[in-house]
C-alpha cells in the first residue's frame, strides 16, 4: 500500500468553508484588544466544560484541547510538547496539555488563525473552567495553568458515572456544582447572570447539537457521505461555539450539503467504498490528511467515530424551569465519564448501525484516558457485535509517538483479514 | 467489629506509624525497614499488626542507635508508588529520613474522630494532605515545606509513576517550591517494574555527592 497516495480521493465539502470562517471570527473577536473594554472576558475550559453559562456571560470560552488540535494539523505540536519538557514537564504527560503549556512558554506559538491573526498561541485567559468529567489529567493541567497565570480556576466536579442514569442524590450534586459556577462567573464578571439568556444560550446549544447529531447520523447512508476528517473538522463549531447562535446557521448549511450528497448517491469520498470502519479515540492530527487519504485510496471510510460522538449529546430542555437539573444530566452523561461497559456497548451499536465492517482502537500513549481498555473493548465487540477490530499506537499530537511503518503493517493485516471474511 | 472499634484500631496503627516515622527522622530506624513495617502493617490482621509495632517501637526506644548516616537527610516525595522494593534494592534510600508518598506518611499522618463516625471520617480524608489526584495542591506543598523544616532536609526526591499525568504533573510546582527555598531536588520517574532501577541507584548516589 502506498502510504503518501498523492491522488486526491476526497470530495471537497464546500460549507467546510463556513465553518472555517465561523472559527475564524471567534478566533478573531478573542483577540480583540478592547475586550475588557467591551465587557467581555476570556476563559480557557476543557473540552467537557459547561460553555453555556460563559457565553450567557460574554465569556469567550477557548479551548486549549482544540488548539492543540491546530497546532498538531500545522505540524507543530511535537515542537511545543518539547518545549514543555524543557520546563520540566514529562513526556508521558497528556499531549494536549504539553502542546498548550509549550506554546504559554515558547516565544512563537503557532496562532489559531495565523493568516488573519500575527500574536501567536491562544489569547491570554482571565479564569479557567475545568470539568473533570473528561479525566483527571485536567484537573492538574489547568492548576499549573492557573499558577502560571496566576488566575482564578473552577473545579466543575462530576464523579464518574457507573450506571446509565445519574441517580438523584448525584444529580443534586452536580447541580450545586453548575450553581456554584454561576457564583464564581457572576463574581468574575461583576454581573447577574440572567436567568432567559442562559435559557436562549441552552436552546440554541441543543439545536446545534440536533443539527450536529442529524449530520453524524447520516453516515449511516452508503455510501458514506462524510469521512473522519471531515467531521473532525467540521466539530470545531460543536465544541467551542455550542450557544452561539451562529452556529445553528452553519450547521443547517452543512446539514443540507450532506443531505444533498446521501439524495446524490455522492459518498465522501470518490473511489468506491470497500471498507467501513469504525475509528476509535481523538485522530493522529499530524497525520490527519496523510493518514485518511491514504486509506480512502484504498477504498476505506469511516462512517462513524466516537470522538465526534460524544458531542451528540442532548439535554432535554424543559419549559419547567428545571434547566440545571437538564444540564446537570448532560454534563455527567459524557462517554469519558462512564464506564468501559458503556464504551463497550457504545461501540457495539455503532459498529452495526453504521453497519461498519470493522474497528480501528488508535491507541494514544499520551492520553490514558480514552485509550485504556482498548484490548478488553476489542476482544468484547468482535464476541458481541462480530466486529473484528485492530488497535495502532500513536498520539493526537506527539508525532515521537506515532510510527507510520508500524501502523500502515497492522492496517493492511487488518484489511485483508475483513476482505477474505467478505 | 463495631466501626467505632476499627476506627480505633487504626487511629493506634496510624498513631504507632507516626512514632516509627519520628525514629526514622532520629536515625534510629533506616528508611528501609520502615518502608516494610509500613506494608506488613497493611498486610496483617490490624491487633496482630498493633501489638507488633509497639513491640518494634519499644525495642528501638531501649536499644542503641544503629550507625546511620548522618547526613545528608534526604526528603522522599511522590503519589501512589507502591513498589517497596525499590528501598531494599538500592541502599541509598536509607538517607531518607522522612517521606511524603501516598502510601507512606500521607496514609498516617492524621487521625479519625472517634465520636462523629461517618463525618469525621469524611473530614478527616479531606483534611488530610492530599494526593496527586486531588484538587488544590497547596495543601500537599505546605505539608511538604513544613517536613522540610521539621525534618532539617538537605534534600528532596522526586519520585514519580511514569504515565501517572496527576503525579508527574505535581513535580513542576514542587520543583518551582524547592528552588524558591534553595533545596537541591531529584527527579526520578520509574515503572511500577522498576525497569531503570541501576539507573536510580546512579544518579540518586550521584545526587547524595553532590549535596554532601
Ligand atoms: S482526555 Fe486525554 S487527551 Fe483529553 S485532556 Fe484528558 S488526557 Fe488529555
Amino acid at each position: 500500500m502506498t502510504k503518501n497516495e498523492k491522488e486526491r480521493v476526497y470530495r471537497r465539502l464546500e460549507s467546510l468553508q463556513s465553518v472555517k470562517n465561523q472559527m475564524a471570527m471567534y478566533y478573531l473577536q478573542s483577540k480583540n484588544p478592547y475586550l475588557h473594554d467591551e465587557g467581555k472576558k476570556i476563559a480557557w475550559v476543557t473540552s467537557g466544560g459547561p460553555v453555556e453559562p460563559l457565553i450567557a456571560m460574554d465569556i469567550i470560552p477557548l479551548y486549549p484541547e482544540q488548539y492543540g488540535a491546530i497546532a498538531g494539523a500545522a505540524k507543530d505540536s511535537t515542537r511545543l510538547c518539547q518545549e514543555a519538557e524543557a520546563h520540566g514537564y514529562s513526556a508521558d504527560l497528556c499531549a494536549y496539555a504539553r502542546t498548550s503549556l509549550g506554546s504559554i512558554f515558547s516565544p512563537e506559538p503557532p496562532t489559531p488563525m495565523s493568516e488573519i491573526d500575527g500574536k501567536g498561541g491562544l489569547a491570554k485567559p482571565d479564569m479557567l473552567i475545568c470539568g473533570n468529567n473528561i479525566c483527571g489529567t485536567v484537573l492538574k493541567w489547568y492548576e499549573d495553568v492557573s499558577r502560571i497565570f496566576n488566575i482564578p480556576m473552577f473545579l466543575f466536579d462530576t464523579p464518574p458515572l457507573t450506571g446509565e442514569n445519574p441517580p438523584n442524590y448525584y444529580i443534586d450534586y452536580v447541580i450545586s456544582q453548575l450553581e456554584d459556577l454561576i457564583d464564581f462567573l457572576e463574581k468574575q464578571m461583576g454581573k447577574k447572570m440572567k436567568e432567559d439568556t442562559l435559557l436562549e444560550t441552552m436552546r440554541n446549544s441543543m439545536q446545534a447539537v440536533d443539527l450536529w447529531t442529524q449530520i453524524l447520523e447520516l453516515g449511516k447512508h452508503k455510501p458514506s457521505p462524510l469521512n473522519c476528517a471531515d467531521r473532525f473538522l467540521l466539530m470545531a463549531p460543536v465544541v467551542a461555539q455550542r450557544g452561539a447562535f451562529e452556529t445553528i446557521t452553519v450547521y443547517e448549511e452543512v446539514l443540507s450539503e450532506v443531505q444533498h450528497r446521501v439524495d446524490e448517491g455522492l459518498g465522501a469520498i470518490t473511489v468506491p467504498e470497500k471498507y467501513r470502519i469504525l475509528f476509535d479515540n481523538i485522530p493522529i492530527w499530524f497525520n490527519l490528511y496523510e493518514f485518511f487519504n491514504s486509506l480512502s485510496s484504498k477504498g476505506v471510510v469511516f462512517p462513524v467515530d466516537t470522538y465526534t460522538q460524544a458531542w451528540s449529546q442532548r439535554a432535554q430542555i424543559t419549559e419547567s424551569g428545571d434547566l440545571l437539573r437538564d444540564a446537570s444530566i448532560m454534563y455527567s452523561n459524557i462517554y469519558l465519564n462512564k464506564t468501559l461497559q458503556h464504551k463497550i456497548d457504545l461501540i457495539s451499536r455503532l459498529s452495526v448501525d453504521y453497519e461498519c465492517d470493522g474497528i480501528l482502537y488508535h491507541s494514544m500513549r499520551s492520553c490514558k484516558r480514552y485509550s485504556l481498555g482498548q484490548p478488553i473493548t476489542r476482544r468484547e465487540v468482535t464476541e458481541k457485535a462480530g466486529k473484528p477490530g485492530v488497535i495502532i499506537e500513536g498520539d493526537m499530537c506527539d508525532s515521537r509517538n506515532f510510527s507510520e511503518e508500524q501502523a500502515w503493517t497492522r492496517l493492511e493485516a487488518f484489511l485483508e483479514l475483513i476482505a477474505e471474511s467478505k | 467489629m463495631t466501626l467505632s472499634n476499627s476506627i480505633k484500631l487504626y487511629n493506634i496503627k496510624r498513631a504507632f506509624l507516626q512514632k516509627l516515622s519520628s525514629l526514622v527522622s532520629e536515625r534510629k530506624l533506616e528508611y528501609q525497614e520502615f518502608a516494610k513495617l509500613i506494608l506488613l502493617a497493611d498486610i496483617i490482621p490490624i491487633e496482630t499488626a498493633n501489638e507488633y509495632l509497639e513491640l518494634k517501637i519499644e525495642h528501638l526506644e531501649s536499644s542503641i542507635s544503629k550507625s546511620l548516616p548522618d547526613t545528608p537527610r534526604l526528603l522522599l516525595t511522590g503519589g501512589m508508588f507502591d513498589s517497596y522494593r525499590l528501598f531494599e534494592a538500592v541502599p541509598e534510600f536509607n538517607y531518607l529520613v522522612a517521606d511524603d508518598l501516598s502510601f507512606g506518611t500521607r496514609n498516617f499522618n492524621f487521625t479519625v474522630p472517634q465520636s462523629r463516625f461517618l463525618e469525621g471520617y469524611a473530614k478527616a480524608y479531606l483534611e488530610r494532605t492530599p494526593d496527586p489526584t486531588a484538587f488544590d495542591m497547596s495543601k500537599r506543598l505546605n505539608g511538604i515545606k513544613s517536613q522540610i523544616k521539621h525534618h532539617r532536609i538537605d534534600g528532596v526526591v522526586l519520585l514519580g509513576v511514569k504515565w501517572c499525568d496527576p503525579d508527574t504533573f505535581e513535580f513542576v510546582p514542587i520543583q518551582n517550591a524547592l528552588k524558591d527555598l534553595d533545596i537541591p531536588y531529584l527527579n526520578i520517574e520509574t515503572t511500577p517494574d522498576l525497569s531503570n532501577q541501576q539507573q536510580i541507584q546512579t544518579r540518586l548516589t550521584a545526587f547524595i555527592e553532590m549535596i554532601s
